[in-house]
């Protein structure tokens, strides 16, 4: 029986059928045609799919679309813009944080509930958070390099 | 359904000028795959796009003694089986072309794929992959 699903993504409100055994993954991209958010592994385990869910990054591909319900979704699209990049976003720009780009995505918004909830991490609180997040191009150096430069610019702009 | 979205053409690099090693760069598409428009080809739809999945060995190694497609193709909306037979040249590799597409006489690893059904939608693949006989 298909399930009345309404959730907020990126701060607009969306009101959609779904199977009840459909992922959350599945109705971003061929539902809502969002394909910012990547599908990897479909297990869990390389953390490609990542999303916010109420500020909380979770794998999308393992949660039910119905679990969603009444929820706010963040997904790369809502992260930042091309003219208005997510600070997150510039560093990654700026440290050559990519390299085929395909863990992005889950990267900026694993490191993005981190600085909003830990400001100015240390390197081992950078690592732990995107812990679950595999570069398979191996790029995590830069990464993390660029995840502490947004969090000290961040905090450098706090300052008037 | 949507059509194929190319992605948006990369910035033309400027002119790389004298002394330019030594400068940072910064990748061309990397505006697009920090804001999730860089399209990879999961991400690409066409017009009456069909899905597929593969069945994939659950052995380490095993013969192939027999391949039936009936049973899969039955199912409405599955439109084909596809097993290494239907591949003309069924070789590749990197330095030595000694990888099959698809596994032949018999498979080597779990995982090894061993045929590919097409259907309308992913769910009647996955159906279809679950009904073929082998």
């Amino acid at each position: 029986m298909p399930f009345d699903l309404r959730f907020w993504v990126n701060g607009k409100e969306v009101h959609i059928e779904v199977e009840p055994d459909e992922t959350l993954l599945w109705v971003l991209r061929e539902r809502l045609q969002m394909t910012g958010t990547k599908v990897g592994c479909e297990a869990g385990d390389c953390g490609a799919c990542t999303v916010l869910l109420d500020g909380r990054p979770v794998t999308s591909c393992l949660l039910l679309a119905p679990k969603a319900h009444g929820r706010h979704v963040v997904t790369i699209e809502g992260l930042g813009s091309p003219k208005r990049l997510h600070p997150l976003q510039q560093a990654f720009i700026d440290y050559g944080a990519l390299q085929c780009g395909f863990c992005g995505p889950g990267m900026l918004l694993s490191a993005a509930a981190l600085l909003a909830q830990n400001p100015h991490p240390t390197e081992a609180e950078v690592r732990e958070a995107i812990a679950g997040n595999l570069c398979r191009c191996t790029g995590y150096q830069k990464i993390v390099q660029a995840i502490l430069a947004a969090s000290q610019r961040a905090s450098r702009e706090e300052i008037p | 359904m949507t059509v194929i979205t190319r992605p948006v053409p990369p910035p033309v690099l400027e002119e790389v000028a004298e002394g330019a090693v030594g400068q940072r760069r910064c990748r061309h598409d990397a505006l697009l795959q920090v804001t999730g428009q860089a399209m990879y080809g999961v991400d690409l739809r066409a017009p009456d796009m069909l899905w597929a999945k593969a069945v994939r060995s659950p052995y380490p190694h095993a013969r192939i003694v027999r391949i039936d497609p009936a049973r899969a193709l039955s199912i409405p909306g599955v439109v084909d089986v596809v097993t290494a037979r239907d591949i003309p040249y069924n070789r590749y590799g990197f330095t030595h072309e000694d990888q099959r597409v698809l596994a032949d006489d018999r498979v080597r690893y779990v995982g090894e794929p061993v045929a590919v059904v097409a259907a309308e939608t992913l769910r009647l693949a996955a159906e279809g992959a679950q009904q073929l006989i082998v």
